[in-house]
């Protein structure tokens, strides 16, 4: 089942929260890749049906999201910590289900289901309120699978959850995907949608700046500088050094540090290596400083502007 | 337009669910029946005992006091209790205590989300609240206003047949005006409070057709009406102006019918962008 | 990785009192109310009382109202038509009347002030500082109380010295001089009760809807009773069951000190410089404040309880 966003524009009063957004998302597992702010929420409450564009449509489906009938075929964990604090989570999946209109019996086994694919099964029978953060990400996640729908929409579904617990969850992932399930899931972090799938969608600014496979956004920032900071005992001899390398862009001295900006990382590492061999210098420290999303949303951003 | 790159589909697997009508009944009488649970075993039934035991002393302290109600008149049971204490004070509280957090308390707690995802019409989930709150509040009122008039002796027992349908309709209407509060502003309950202890007490006892917007107006009113036989008056004919019982009345159901097909409405349409 | 090398250094200055931190509390109560368009709508509507009280007695100064008519409508108010004395009834009585507003304010604040704290488990924030509860509780008595101040005291003071300005001469201010103390003495009473009231209710209750229908029952119902009963019964000592009689009692008592203060001397029938009617108000008063103090050490040793128990549960 598709999930359509058709030149979609949405409005908070004066602000612009996604600006004329079109996008098909299919089966498959697609991250939704965006800083804070970018507009990944405005996109996860219009596609849940929470929020109405102010322009356009979106559809799950044949229907509107807005519609109920949409929801019939839609599973939405929320980026929220709010649950019936008082029930247990298994009485609160179960709840779930018989809100989608299944039969008490039914219910009953697809809320044992769901809660085995979080493996919560042993632990279900505790409050919610008790629970941990990560007991709360998976009980949400299962809440959202219930209906078995064929379209999920998870909402920063890893916050919280340990390391193993991403492992599985990713794997349950994908076994729905692989079943033929439509799964958007919004995240900050580029590893932990990196493992998940290769189709990710980058929203900044309230646009669809990139989409495609990480390879094709990555292949965008080719023309965009990278900034490199290298501790090392001779500083403003490597400089000197440095700025004879045809990659280099600039090099900034600051004591001990070297800032240097460069337009093909790959090939600039290696003649770094080779020149730290010859010359025998001692490098203390050797980092990236931009490889984070929100340097990425920026080029991306600029690009786009 | 961006495209993201699918990964190969698989054959989606439809859920099994019974035909749609059956399916959304089920759907909406769970709503109906956690909404209610929800409601009565919330702290609000704890708190709302206070007020009503308060109340249930008071008369049981004048009845048995020796300025009893006994020799003492309807007129000051309906007075002094029932308007001045039991309709303007408890039965406010306590619609306010469940029909603003109904939907309210839904919204405060973010736990609203869960259920405007689910495949069930807005109008029913607010249909399903409005159902659940209403014998909850109407339970509660008429059955302390019953205890009450046991307690106030054979004239509570007179004013328990006078005064039902009054205490009826101005419950109901209280609930669907605080339901429509509920959906329309954050803090309902405060919204709920100004209205019921300032606007009305402010609004009742203007001159003039002010009055006529407070739905405590259109309850003394009918009480000062049905309890004339037994010798109840309004305080001041000339200022309060009176409508029939029978104006009231419709007027109770009027505000009532209003709030709930408005508040139908604004839950259809409205978007709650405070619950994420 | 030392500590350095992340470019984290300690605070290296002096850290004053963390009592200080009290007035941070207070601030940021403040911002969190005014920020809030609701809560302006209910400071709106407190506001009426004043601009009445306001203009009454810009009538009585300014206008050429026959002695009858300016004593009815001074007298509604509380205040004698002697502007040199007898006003004390007069502050009193709008402190009283913003009774609705304020229990109305506060039930609002409650829940957003304190419960809220409770709710998200936000106490950590403040106790993981320098400050223990001490501090916190107090912060938060002194902002609740900052508001009741906000509506009564400081309105109270204003309609004190615009009855002073419309006067031809200083005279008034002069004459009147421990009024303001009275005022402020009152005001304390009134924030102390009802901050420590509320934000022991609020620490236990947390939710907005509990907190307004026991705040409203114990200052709207239990007021409508005790009229009753003290009307009924011929006897007013039922007005004790009312908190806010108990803390206008207990303001009385302020204004009688004030006068005490100030050197009068009270004869005759006037014993009590027309501000308590006979000697049962004055004893009245006594037992209110007998009440506010017991009801008020009750609910700090819940409070206590109530926040140390957070504290030991996070």
């Amino acid at each position: 089942m598709l999930l359509v966003f058709d030149r979609v524009t949405k409005f908070y009063g004066p602000v612009i929260g996604v600006n004329n957004i079109s996008c098909r998302i299919g089966p498959g597992i697609t991250g939704l890749f965006g800083a804070n702010g970018a507009g990944k929420s405005t996109m996860m409450k219009l596609a849940s049906g929470q929020l109405r564009p102010s322009q356009g449509e979106v559809r799950v489906g044949e229907d509107r999201a807005w519609s109920s009938a949409a929801k019939r075929n839609l599973g939405f964990s929320p980026d929220i910590n709010s649950f019936y604090e008082e029930m247990t989570g298994r009485e609160f999946v179960y709840v779930m289900a018989r809100l989608c209109g299944h039969t008490r019996r039914d219910a009953r086994r697809l809320t044992e289901i769901a809660l085995e694919e979080v493996d919560m099964v042993d632990r279900g029978d505790r409050r919610i309120g008790g629970c941990s953060h990560g007991m709360r990400q998976r009980i949400k996640l299962a809440q959202a699978l219930v209906n078995d729908p064929p379209v999920l929409l998870l909402d920063e579904p890893m916050t919280g959850i340990d390391p193993g617990g991403r492992r599985d969850i990713g794997r349950l992932l994908v076994r729905m995907a692989e079943r033929g399930k439509t799964i958007l899931v919004s995240s900050h972090i580029l590893n932990e949608v990196e493992s998940l799938t290769d189709s990710i969608l980058m929203i900044a600014a309230g646009r669809i700046v990139a989409s495609g496979t990480l390879s094709e956004v990555r292949n965008l920032l080719d023309d965009q500088p990278f900034t490199v900071e290298i501790t090392t005992d001779r500083a403003r001899e490597m400089a000197a050094r440095l700025i004879g390398i045809p990659e280099v862009l600039s090099v900034e001295l600051r004591g001990e540090s070297l800032i240097v900006r460069t337009l093909s990382p790959g090939s600039f590492f290696g003649r770094c290596a080779d020149l730290v061999l010859s010359e025998q210098f001692v490098v203390h420290r050797l980092q990236t400083l931009d490889t984070g999303a929100d340097a990425v949303f920026g080029y991306l951003q600029q690009g786009s502007a | 337009m961006a495209s993201a790159t699918p990964t190969p589909a698989a054959a989606t697997v439809a859920p099994q669910f019974g035909a749609g009508g059956v399916r959304l009944f089920r759907a909406w009488t769970t709503l109906l029946m956690l909404s209610f649970n929800r409601l009565f075993w919330s702290m609000n039934t704890l708190m709302v005992l206070f007020p009503l035991v308060g109340c249930a002393l008071f008369l049981v302290w004048r009845r048995y006091d020796r300025w009893t109600f006994a020799e003492g008149s309807f007129r000051a049971f309906s007075e002094e209790f029932m308007i001045f204490l039991f309709t303007s004070f408890v039965v406010p509280v306590c619609a306010l205590a469940y029909a603003t957090t109904s939907v309210g308390g839904d919204r405060e707690d973010r736990t609203l989300l869960f259920l405007l995802v689910r495949p069930v019409p807005r109008w029913l989930i607010l249909l399903a609240k409005l159902l659940a709150t209403l014998p909850l509040v109407l339970g509660l009122v008429l059955t302390s206003f019953w205890v009450y008039c046991r307690l106030a002796g054979p004239i509570g027992e007179k004013a328990f047949w006078i005064y039902l349908t009054p205490v009826f309709y101005m419950t109901l209407a209280y609930v669907s005006l605080f339901h429509l509060f509920a959906v329309t502003f954050r803090h309902s309950t405060i919204v709920a409070l100004i209205y019921s202890l300032f606007m009305e007490f402010l609004l009742g006892n203007m001159p003039g057709l002010v009055k006529r917007i407070a739905v405590n107006f259109y309850g003394r009113s009918m009480m000062y009406d049905l309890g004339g036989a037994e010798g109840l008056r309004s305080p001041d004919p000339e200022w309060f102006v009176p409508v029939s019982a029978w104006g009231a009345g419709c007027s109770l159901l009027g505000i009532s019918a209003g709030a709930i097909v408005l508040t139908l409405l604004i839950f259809s349409l409205r978007e709650y962008r405070d619950l994420t | 990785m030392g500590i350095d090398n992340v470019r984290y250094h300690g605070w290296e200055g002096e850290l004053r009192t963390p009592w200080v931190a009290c007035a941070a509390i207070i601030r940021v109560a403040m911002l969190q109310v005014f920020r809030r368009k609701s809560y302006w709508v209910v400071i709106g509507l407190g506001l009426l009382n004043f601009l009445l009280f306001w203009s009454i007695i810009y009538a009585v100064t300014q206008f050429d109202i026959p002695r009858d008519d300016q004593d009815k409508l001074l007298g509604a108010f509380g205040f004698s038509s002697e502007a040199s004395g007898g006003q004390e009834n007069g502050y009193i009585m709008f402190m009283q009347r913003q009774s609705i507003i304020v229990m109305i304010l506060l039930a609002f604040s409650g829940s957003l002030l304190v419960g809220a704290d409770f709710r998200f488990n936000s106490l950590p924030f403040y106790l993981s500082r320098r400050i223990d509860r001490r501090h916190y509780i107090v912060g938060k008595l002194l902002a609740v109380g900052t508001l009741v101040s906000l509506l009564t005291t400081v309105p109270a003071l204003l309609l004190f010295l615009e009855y002073g300005m419309f006067t031809s001469s200083l005279d008034y201010w002069r004459d009147n001089w421990q009024t303001p103390v009275a005022v402020i003495a009152y005001g304390l009473v009134m924030s102390t009760v009802l901050s420590v009231l509320l934000v022991t209710l609020s620490a236990y209750l947390q939710k907005m809807a509990p907190i307004a229908i026991t705040w409203s029952s114990l200052f709207v119902m239990l007021s409508t009773m005790s009229g009753q009963l003290s009307r009924r019964a011929a006897d007013r000592n039922w007005h004790l069951l009312d908190p806010w009689r108990d803390i206008r009692y207990v303001g009385k008592l302020c204004f009688y000190a004030g006068k005490r203060l100030a050197g009068e001397v009270s004869q005759g029938a006037n014993a009590y410089y027309g501000i308590f009617a006979n000697d049962d108000e004055f004893r009245r008063s006594l037992w209110a404040l007998l009440i506010l103090v017991s009801v008020c050490t009750v609910a700090i040793v819940a409070l206590v309880r109530r926040v140390r128990a957070v504290e030991i549960v996070n």
